[in-house]
């Protein structure tokens, strides 16, 4: 029998060491992912969280998917100073520098979950990143 | 004198200043709203639209109660779900005097806000939520003669679209007159504050 090549396995060690000193300090982490209750006839709700950049480098969230929602997309609502509220797609993004922290709260930015299907309980949703992997976590729907 | 009754007096001097500490201060402290007093001779804006309660309905559909208009939409993901469940949260904080007050939502969206479907929509919120629509025309006459700026942008019912919308709450008192404008950025508790105290 032939012996097991050993360079491939010094390779992946070697190569893991290297990802993980790039890595720097750490990760992406998102927090506190909820949305708040929408009746069920609602065309659309929103997910906020909060996400922080631990890595070297700079990351920008572009958006998520979830089996919950016919599609998703980052959304940003701004007040004017005739207090007009509206509210735009973020097509550019949300860029995190490293050690940057963004949060997505009512009345600011927020993932749209376009023709919601779940109404109680939780969801799963992936965030999309770009500069580092995407994210799975699951959204609490609760009244805040 | 006894000292019995010195210190029955002593006793009734302290019970009487408390009293006035716990019942009567509180009181006499002006109470400092949260939101944009208005003072205003005429009365409030005519509204009379289709009602999720059936019929048509004005502001003088809802039996003299402290009426609270807010003008939104139901394709609305954020602002208005924030809103209405502040509104909401704001009744259960009142309690017993929720009675006294009565939301109610325009629709700056009559296009896809159908009456069967705003009542749907506003009942999740609150049993007691009230939707109106209307023709668009109706709608824009009335959120402009209430200080009320909405439009939508481009895009149709199949692409979708979303309206922005001046999202402040009109409080209209008893008589008829607007009282106060609540500004989107308050709080459940800053809310029942300021209707408690006009109720
Ligand atoms: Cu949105």
């Amino acid at each position: 029998m032939k012996a097991v090549p050993k360079p491939p396995l010094l390779l992946a060690v070697g190569v893991a060491l290297v990802l993980v000193s790039c890595g720097g300090s750490g990760a992406v982490t998102v927090t506190d992912v909820w949305s708040r209750p929408v009746p069920p006839v609602s065309p659309a709700s929103a997910v906020f969280l909060e996400i922080t950049n631990d890595l070297d480098s700079a990351v920008t969230l572009t958006g998520a998917s979830s089996d919950a929602c016919g599609s998703m997309e980052l959304h940003e609502t701004t007040m004017d100073d005739s207090g007009v509220m509206a509210m735009q797609e973020l097509t550019a993004g949300l860029r995190l520098e490293p050690g940057a922290s963004g949060l997505l709260e009512p009345g600011g930015i927020h993932l749209m979950c376009i023709e919601p299907q779940v109404f109680e309980g939780s969801f799963d949703v992936e965030l999309t990143i770009d500069g580092a992997d995407s994210i799975s976590t699951a959204v609490a729907i609760e009244d805040r | 004198m006894t000292t019995k009754r010195l210190a029955k007096i002593a006793i009734a001097v302290l019970a009487v200043s408390v009293a006035a500490w716990v019942f009567v201060i509180p009181r006499l402290r002006p109470h400092v709203f949260h939101g944009v007093v208005m003072q205003s001779e005429t009365p409030a804006p005519a509204i009379d639209l289709e009602a999720t309660t059936g019929g048509m309905a004005g502001l003088d559909s809802f039996g003299g109660k402290l009426v609270v208009v807010y003008f939104g939409y139901t394709h609305c993901p954020d602002v208005c779900p924030t809103t209405l469940s502040s509104l909401n949260k704001a009744l259960d904080l009142i309690g017993d005097g929720a009675d006294d007050v009565q939301v109610v939502m325009v629709t700056v969206d009559p296009e896809r806000d159908t009456v069967e479907y705003l009542a749907e929509y506003m009942t999740y919120f609150d049993e007691s939520f009230v939707g109106l629509t209307g023709p668009i025309e109706d709608i824009s006459r009335i959120a402009t003669a209430y200080g009320v700026f909405f439009a939508a942008d481009e895009g149709d019912v199949e692409t979708g679209y979303t309206v922005a919308h001046n999202a402040s709450l009109m409080v209209i008192g008893r008589d008829g007159h607007l009282r106060l404008i609540l500004p989107p950025e308050l709080t459940a508790e800053q809310i029942a504050d300021d209707l408690k105290y006009l109720r």
